[in-house]
């Protein structure tokens, strides 16, 4: 019986964390309604700094969060040096890195008070916050 | 006449009154979480600040080189439509040569190395104006030691074209087309830091543009410059960068026609830089050059090592062969952007 409680606990865990997914979103008065996977790199691969008229703040999370993790690869699709070298250059160009926060709920609540800011967070978090999803990572 | 003691305490009060402001902008900084590397922004305002140190010990033959080559300063803010950025440069902080002879020197004297504002027309024009790295090649858009691959720059980054222009710059991207990018430079006027450059210029016109397919970045340009009030000169680039995951290839060739010169002047060279492993990088480059304005005309081959503990910190080393043995040298280097 044992053995069976644990395997539903288990299994109901993983089954959980397939249903987190990874959205990228902005606060409700940002400009656009959908981004590209290749607008997403652009910003934060420091190829991009603007929509329009507007700079972008790209957000991210602690470097080791697990989901910033999942978004490096899944939607960046680079590793970590390659990122970091990135906007070492930037820097030196005159263009500051994503901004870092703790916790997706920081980065949530920052979300929804500034306009022109970008983030990734889980579904379940932006919609807690009312935050635009302007790309899904995962159905 | 101004004593030696006299310069040195100038020097001091600039440097002084530099580290002060430094200091007071430090001490409004709060908030954000400061990543080493990433600059300090002050207080909730869009200014950054930053700046990068290199230091640089050469052995060559019959000489034995410490130097502190470049101390900087950088402060930039970004907004929608405008940006802004000011880079303040000392070189030669401390230097000491021993060998044949010796000799022992120190620089605080910070010139302006790059002072713009960038208006921007949408999302892939811009305009800029002020003082900034020339848009000629890949090299010279990023030259400082720690996001070079080697410690030592080409002569074709040297000799051949002014590396800073004070002046226009206008370029607009494409970033679906195999025409990526192009560009126009404009100087019409002297430097702003009273020839703080490696050719002291007062004309440059040039155009530059990328061309790209799937695996190669192609970059070609074109242009004139006046320098010392009555030199002139033409030069043509011609350069490729291909990166993948494991290794990146840069290739960069350039001929120049001066004015007072019967002869042409050339130099290529080809850069293989291979990820060994995180951190690690081995380089491979050669370079050919002959220039008889400046009565230079060598081949070299270069073999160097880059480990970066950080990502914003590069300890390097290199060896240098030449076609003449005397300018054989190894370089070692330390720096870091922060």
């Amino acid at each position: 019986m044992k053995k069976v409680l644990f395997f539903w606990l288990i299994w109901g865990g993983l089954l959980h964390l397939e249903a987190k997914s990874l959205v990228v979103a902005a606060g409700e008065s940002f400009r656009v309604n959908t981004l590209e996977i290749e607008d997403i790199r652009a910003l934060y691969l420091a190829k991009r700094f603007r929509l329009g008229n507007q700079k972008i703040i790209p957000l991210n999370l602690g470097i080791d969060h697990p989901l910033r993790h999942t978004f490096e690869q899944d939607v960046l699709s680079e590793d970590r040096d390659t990122l970091a070298y990135a906007w070492l250059q930037a820097h030196y160009l005159g263009h500051r890195a994503p901004k870092v926060f703790k916790s997706q709920e920081a980065v949530a609540e920052f979300l929804s008070k500034v306009d022109n800011s970008l983030g990734y967070v889980e579904e379940d978090i932006a919609q807690k916050y009312h935050l635009k999803i302007l790309f899904r990572a995962k159905e | 006449m101004t004593s030696i003691k006299t310069v040195y305490n100038n020097e001091m009060n600039n440097v002084n009154r530099l580290i002060f402001t430094l200091v007071l902008a430090c001490s409004a900084v709060h908030g954000e979480e400061y990543t080493f590397g990433d600059g300090w922004q002050v207080a909730d305002s869009p200014l950054i600040i930053g700046g990068y140190i290199s230091s640089v010990y050469i052995a060559e033959k019959n000489r034995r080189t410490v130097d502190v080559d470049d101390v900087a300063l950088l402060a930039y803010g970004e907004f929608d439509n405008f940006d802004f950025l000011v880079e303040l440069e000392a070189t030669d902080v401390y230097k000491k040569e021993t060998g044949l002879y010796s000799d022992e020197s120190s620089n605080t004297i910070f010139h302006t190395e790059r002072l713009y504002g960038d208006y921007f027309f949408g999302d892939n024009e811009r305009l800029r104006f002020g003082k900034f790295n020339s848009d000629i090649g890949f090299w010279n858009q990023m030259p400082i030691n720690v996001l070079r691959d080697t410690t030592s720059s080409p002569h074709l980054v040297d000799d051949f074209f002014p590396k800073l222009t004070t002046g226009a710059h206008y370029e607009s991207r494409q970033t679906h087309d195999t025409l990526r990018r192009v560009s126009v430079t404009l100087q019409h006027n002297n430097d702003l830091d009273n020839g703080y450059n490696n050719f002291n210029v007062d004309r440059h016109y040039a155009v530059a543009c990328d061309i790209s397919d799937q695996e190669r970045l192609w970059r070609f340009g074109g242009g004139y410059f006046r320098y010392e009030s009555l030199r002139e000169a033409f030069y043509l680039l011609a350069a490729l960068k291909m990166e993948k995951k494991e290794w990146n290839f840069l290739f960069e060739s350039i001929v120049r026609e001066d004015t007072q010169e019967r002869e042409l002047s050339y130099d290529l060279y080809a850069q293989g830089v291979w990820h060994l492993r995180s951190k690690h990088d081995l380089i491979v480059r050669t370079e050919v050059e002959k220039a008889p304005i400046t009565q230079a005309h060598d081949t070299s081959a270069l073999v160097g090592y880059t480990y970066r503990p950080l990502n914003n910190v590069a300890l390097k080393g290199e060896f240098e062969a030449h076609k003449e043995s005397l300018l054989n040298r190894c370089l070692f280097s330390f720096s870091v952007l922060f």
